[in-house]
């Protein structure tokens, strides 16, 4: 799932470790996360919108999601 | 990982060869067997924490992806199984109609339908989990 985690911790100045510490998660989930492999929960995702203060709509590219969904 | 799993086989094809041409006893085959599951085990647990080590995090904390992984794996290695026991158990029952000896053959027989019988008990299982379940969540 495409997401902007990467650019928004790297304009944060950020490290994986220290967003994984904020969100109480392990670094392998922000690296998932980061890599598009893994879908968050809406708890985790709702955190990591509010660390970046933006929303989850923003944040995971849902627009986009949901027009590529429809699509194919 | 692989090079390994790969070695351990080989370990395994000669130990079992080796049992069935008389060169060991049962008993070594079982103590070998031991110790290539437990060295086997050692390995894949040390990858694993490998894997899941970095910075500072400890391996055996697990989160939200650990669990996600979790399930995963879970329902991957039963639809193996489930699998096995379908596709694998046909394979005993061909052996034992070929077969012209008849003990043999009654053995073979019998493995093949306790497959295919476990295929269902896993079925039937998965149906009634499934229905409770549903009605739960």
């Amino acid at each position: 799932m495409k997401n902007l985690v990467k650019e928004l911790r790297k304009q944060n100045h950020l490290t994986q470790r220290e967003l994984a510490e904020k969100t109480k998660v392990t670094e392998r989930t922000i690296i998932s996360i980061e890599q598009g492999k893994y879908k968050p929960s809406i708890v985790l995702a709702y955190k990591l919108a509010q660390i970046f203060n933006t929303d989850i709509e923003t944040l995971f590219c849902l627009k986009e999601y949901l027009k590529n969904e429809e699509e194919n | 990982m692989i090079f390994w799993t790969v070695a351990f086989a080989v370990i395994l094809v000669l130990d079992i060869r080796d049992f069935i041409q008389g060169k060991d006893s049962l008993l070594k085959l079982i103590f070998n067997l031991a110790i290539i599951l437990f060295v086997g085990w050692a390995n894949i647990y040390y990858n694993l924490h490998d894997l899941k080590h970095i910075g500072k995090y400890d391996p055996d904390a697990d989160d939200e992806h650990d669990e996600f992984i979790s399930q995963k794996t879970n329902h991957q290695v039963l639809k193996i199984i489930e699998n096995l026991f379908l596709f694998g158990g046909f394979i005993p029952i061909i052996a034992g109609i070929k077969v012209t000896n008849d003990t043999l053959s009654a053995v073979l027989i019998f493995i093949g339908i306790f497959m295919e019988l476990m295929w269902w008990i896993i079925m039937i299982l998965k149906t009634i989990v499934y229905l409770i379940n549903y009605k739960k969540y």
